[in-house]
């Protein structure tokens, strides 16, 4: 357990300095910058709007979005960001050259992949949670301050979208182990995840990964009830399966590294 | 006798059914030695160092190190390995230090040890550069140290000196030949460059088509390469001296000169002493062969 407590924090220092860095931050900025833009820019339109729970409306103006491209295309670019850090140092075959275990090598990089995204989703709410403030700061108009922040709501939609972006995470995390290349399990990807929006009406959509943080977000008309929480409980069932398989083909594999 | 660090039995392996890579190989490396690894390209030693780091998957356990079945017993036998595949392992985007710092909570080793082998392989001054600026012969140290992290008793190191230029590789010799003799590592070394190996190695082992066609010490080696030496000869009359050995396997290369195949060195002082008995002047007697290239192919191409 100590070795794998003393390789997870090796993997953290792999990633400093990375894209993978990069584009969490980033990535998780730019939607409140375009949502800061907007109020500010157009406040005649959006000051009565936010009057009556400005929280709420900053809430869903940010999430909506996030919940249904940004979200799932960040987790497919950032999980392949962090398998490409070994691909491209040619660092593969030094990882399985150590005195690491298969299981501690697979999982504590699956563990670094989520904890990015988590750290996704919380720089997201602390964003808009401080994009609120400055708003108000440019514009008085705007009463963020005076109303007090739904955190629960807040705490609950964070732990949601990552629970439903587990079983993506999972399929991605394989498919990046299977092709050395950084475009193809990106492409498959992106593929995977238009193709979800296109069949998003059929009535087995919630065994359909790429899909779930809409599904979960968003309530779904014309779906059978309950659809949401299915696809939340099958994203983390998914996972275990999935993240099963992955490490069932790697300890199989003739060649590591 | 020297105990074996690394005993292959009949090591086998292919890729694909019908393309063999590794035929039936007996590698012995003794404590201590610096183990040359030498073959061309392309004859398998890669492959070979691959398997002895459990990087390729294979069927059967032929291979034993520190007397353990490496399948068996992975995690116990890397912790007393240290090794460098192909080209340096390195995360650019980290600095020296932090790329040791990676591998040091890996081994659990204590933090003094990064400055310990730095110190080792000459790159504290450039402990704090990202490792994407070094020159390949800093990345190379760097990897070097990577493997001394944990004090292993073993390195395996494939082709450390690819790539490198002259002074990098005179450097390289220079650590590899101290870590063996202060710091008491035996070093299994694969190379395709012969003279390299002859310089360091204490024990060669030659692959070629993936079949192991010599292994034992160099002294051997040089022992094999005295039974297949040619003599080169300058005479002042070579009719005279074409007819005392016309029972050898004489060739004529110049007015003056000729080549004389000899088994061992008493042949040599016996083929002298004729000549100059028959009052022939010997003007130069020389080995035609003078390096373990030559016998390198002779044996490759046997």
């Amino acid at each position: 357990m100590a070795s794998l407590i003393l390789n997870t924090s090796a993997e953290f220092l792999k990633v400093r300095r990375t894209n993978a860095i990069w584009l969490t931050f980033a990535g998780a900025l730019f939607i409140p910058s375009v949502n800061f833009l907007k109020l500010l820019s157009r406040p005649d339109i959006f000051l009565s709007q936010t009057k009556a729970d400005p929280w709420a409306f900053m809430l869903n103006d940010n999430w909506a979005p996030a919940a249904s491209l940004f979200l799932p295309m960040y987790v497919i670019l950032v999980i392949s960001l962090v398998v490409q850090i070994e691909y491209t140092n040619n660092t593969w075959k030094q990882v399985y050259a150590s005195p690491r275990s298969y299981a501690d090598i697979y999982f504590s990089k699956f563990f670094i992949m989520s904890s990015l995204v988590l750290l996704w989703i919380v720089l997201l709410t602390f964003f808009i949670v401080a994009s609120g403030y400055v708003i108000e700061m440019v514009n008085s108009d705007y009463e963020f301050a005076s109303h007090q922040i739904p955190w629960k709501q807040f705490s609950t939609i964070a732990i949601k979208m990552f629970a439903s972006t587990l079983g993506m995470a999972a399929i991605q995390y394989w498919l990046t182990l299977l092709f050395k290349s950084f475009v193809t399990p990106i492409g498959i990807g992106m593929a995977l995840l238009t193709g979800g929006f296109m069949i998003r009406q059929w009535e087995h959509i919630s065994y359909y990964p790429y899909i779930y943080s809409l599904l979960v977000y968003f309530t779904n008309p014309g779906l059978e009830e309950g659809t949401s929480d299915k696809a939340l409980l099958n994203s983390v069932v998914g996972s275990i399966i999935v993240l099963g398989l992955g490490f069932y083909h790697l300890c199989i594999r003739k060649e590591k590294g | 006798m020297t105990a074996s660090l690394i005993k292959t039995n009949g090591l086998e392996f292919c890729f694909k059914k019908n393309e063999v890579i590794l035929r039936n190989l007996h590698i012995e490396v003794p404590k201590g030695s610096i183990y040359g690894f030498l073959g061309p390209n392309g004859a398998g030693k890669t492959t070979t160092l691959r398997l002895l780091l459990g990087l390729l998957k294979i069927d059967n356990n032929p291979i034993s190190i520190f007397g353990k079945e490496l399948a068996m017993h992975r995690l116990q036998v890397l912790r007393r390995i240290g090794s460098l595949i192909e080209q340096p392992s390195l995360y650019g985007q980290l600095t020296g230090t932090e790329n040791l710092e990676v591998y040091r909570l890996t081994y659990s080793c204590r933090k003094e040890r990064i400055y310990e082998v730095l110190h080792i392989v000459g790159l504290t001054h450039a402990a704090n550069k990202k490792a994407k600026t070094y020159s390949l012969g800093m990345k190379q140290r760097l990897a070097i140290a990577i493997t001394l992290l944990h004090d292993p008793e073993l390195l395996i190191l494939d082709e450390p000196t690819n790539g490198l230029d002259p002074t990098g590789i005179i450097e390289m010799r220079e650590l590899l030949i101290g870590l063996n003799k202060e710091y008491k590592k035996t070093i299994l070394v694969s190379s395709h460059l012969l003279t390299e190996v002859e310089k360091i190695a204490t024990h060669v082992g030659i692959i070629h088509h993936g079949s192991l066609l010599f292994q034992g010490t160099l002294a051997e080696l040089q022992q094999m390469k005295t039974l297949n030496t040619v003599l080169e000869l300058e005479v002042d009359n070579i009719e005279n001296a074409k007819l005392l050995l016309q029972d050898m396997d004489v060739r004529q290369t110049g007015e003056f000169t000729l080549q004389v195949p000899v088994e061992n060195r008493e042949s040599m002082a016996a083929l002298n002493s004729t000549l100059v008995r028959n009052d022939i002047k010997v003007y130069k007697l020389s080995p035609a062969s003078t390096n373990l290239e030559d016998v390198f192919i002779q044996i490759i191409s046997a």
